[in-house]
């Protein structure tokens, strides 16, 4: 009993922080200090230019790099939220197959499994090209995230409001730490990069009012979303291992 | 080669024109859509560099009046503009490629390389790189003979390098020409790919084909290069 009251406390305490708006406020927080550091360092060149050497203009171009990426980000989230007038009826099931595959050689290259099983196959009323990108970053997330030797595990479910859940299982999740030495916007932007793309793939299964939930126990992390029952649904068992290319 | 650079902003056309000087290219500036119009149906220029929120004419109306007047000279469109609507908007109306902002000047350099090339190469339905072929139509790939199998998307990505066979192609180019991403996530898949296309055409005992550019990204060539 005590385990489990453990178990629930750690999953209830747990929030990766994924939200459209709460990656919007870090990203716009973390402009600031590569955009002090610009600001800072042309000053001083101004005064005294000399000091201008090779070295520093391309820590300044590192700089502008981060900036760029956090601008870029910004825009993908925005755009993200942005409801497509042109949804249709679409086959989640046929989408992972399509991305895993194309994930498949990222998995092998990370030591990764990648499984993918359910017991029917459910339907989204949404772009397909949003689908596919969404599908994309929610994988690309996991296999980023996840540690050596682990298998993410894929599952489809009817749940039991009628709505569809598409659960993605990471065993191992592995949050980028700051490592000491490293300069320090890479440190703070990296677990913010991994966060970043799991948000844009969050905000866009919400346009099409799916509702995300994550848990956390252990090491292991749920990322679940909880699709809205589409117009028809089909019944039959999908289960697919996927093999690491040759 | 001659760039004609439409751009509203002042102070980014003069640095773009002086990075591209640099590399020796003669460039014009407009500063509208109306003048960009206008200049690039009357002078013959290599490549057009429109930037799409302009004053007087905006730029998709000046891409629409160029690509009819001039069907063959390549544009690159240089926006803020991030939505797949947008892009595929400019491609259909004949743009040849996109480049959001911010943009670093080494992207800029790649891509204008590679439209100038592809420009003077006419679209073949079968590509050559040395004992290398791809036959576009058929999906079908050979080295010195023999029959190479791909997957589809190994097939894109080595269809996309032979076409810029020789010139310098960044990751972020192929994230959105093969993958269609128009956001970098940092994914190594451009990498992983990229190894697993060297395994299936290079001889591991032969040169090199696909040459890894530090800090770039790749470039494909049957001759030996140095490694930057």
């Amino acid at each position: 009993m005590r385990g489990r009251r453990t178990k629930l406390k750690r999953t209830s305490n747990f929030d990766l922080k994924c939200g459209q708006r709460e990656v919007l406020v870090e990203l716009f927080h973390a402009l600031a200090q590569p955009l002090t550091s610009l600001s800072c360092s042309l000053s001083s060149f101004l005064k005294k230019p000399q000091q201008l050497e090779q070295s520093v203009v391309k820590e300044l171009l590192k700089q502008v790099e981060t900036i760029t990426w956090i601008t870029n980000s910004i825009r993908a989230l925005i755009d993200a939220a942005e409801v497509v007038p042109r949804a249709q009826t679409c086959e989640v099931a046929d989408q992972l197959v399509e991305s895993i595959s194309e994930l498949l050689p990222v998995a092998a290259s990370k030591n990764v499994k990648l499984s993918l099983t359910g017991d029917h196959l459910p339907q989204i009323q949404i772009d397909q090209e949003k689908l596919r990108l969404a599908i994309f970053y929610l994988l690309d997330f996991a296999l980023h995230t996840s540690r050596k030797g682990t298998r993410v595990a894929i599952e489809t479910q009817q749940g039991r409001t009628g709505k569809s859940v598409l659960r993605v299982q990471l065993p191992s999740f592995r949050r980028v730490r700051k490592e000491p030495g490293r300069h320090l916007v890479v440190r703070a932007t990296d677990d913010l990069r991994h966060r970043t793309v799991l948000a844009i793939a969050r905000t866009i299964l919400e346009t099409a009012e799916a509702r995300f939930q994550q848990r956390r126990i252990g090491d292991r992390l749920f990322l679940e979303f909880h699709l809205p029952p589409a117009s028809r649904e089909t019944d039959q068992p999908l289960t697919r291992r996927f093999r690491r290319p040759a | 080669m001659r760039i004609l650079i439409v751009e509203d902003d002042p102070s980014l056309a003069s640095f773009v024109k002086k990075g591209l000087e640099a590399e020796h290219y003669a460039i014009d500036i407009a500063s509208d859509g109306e003048q960009a119009r206008a200049q690039a149906c009357e002078f013959d220029y290599d490549l057009l560099i429109l930037d799409l929120n302009l004053p007087r004419l905006d730029g998709v109306s000046a891409l629409r009046a160029v690509r009819t007047r001039k069907p063959s000279l390549p544009i690159l469109i240089l926006t803020a503009r991030t939505k797949v609507d947008d892009r595929i908007q400019c491609l259909d109306l004949g743009a040849d490629d996109y480049l959001v902002k911010p943009f670093s000047f080494a992207e800029l350099s790649a891509r204008i390389r590679a439209l100038l090339r592809r420009s003077h190469v006419p679209a073949e339905s079968v590509l050559t790189v040395g004992d290398l072929k791809l036959d576009r139509v058929e999906r079908r790939v050979e080295r010195a003979g023999q029959r190479i199998d791909l997957t589809s998307k190994e097939f894109a990505l080595l269809e996309y390098f032979m076409r810029n066979a020789g010139r310098r192609i960044t990751r972020a180019m192929i994230v959105e020409h093969v993958w269609n991403l128009s956001f970098d996530t940092t994914t190594n898949i451009v990498d992983v790919y990229v190894n697993y296309l060297r395994r299936k055409i290079e001889d591991p005992a032969g040169p090199r084909l696909i040459h890894t550019i530090r800090g770039v990204g790749y470039e494909l060539t049957s001759h030996a290069r140095a490694q930057n």
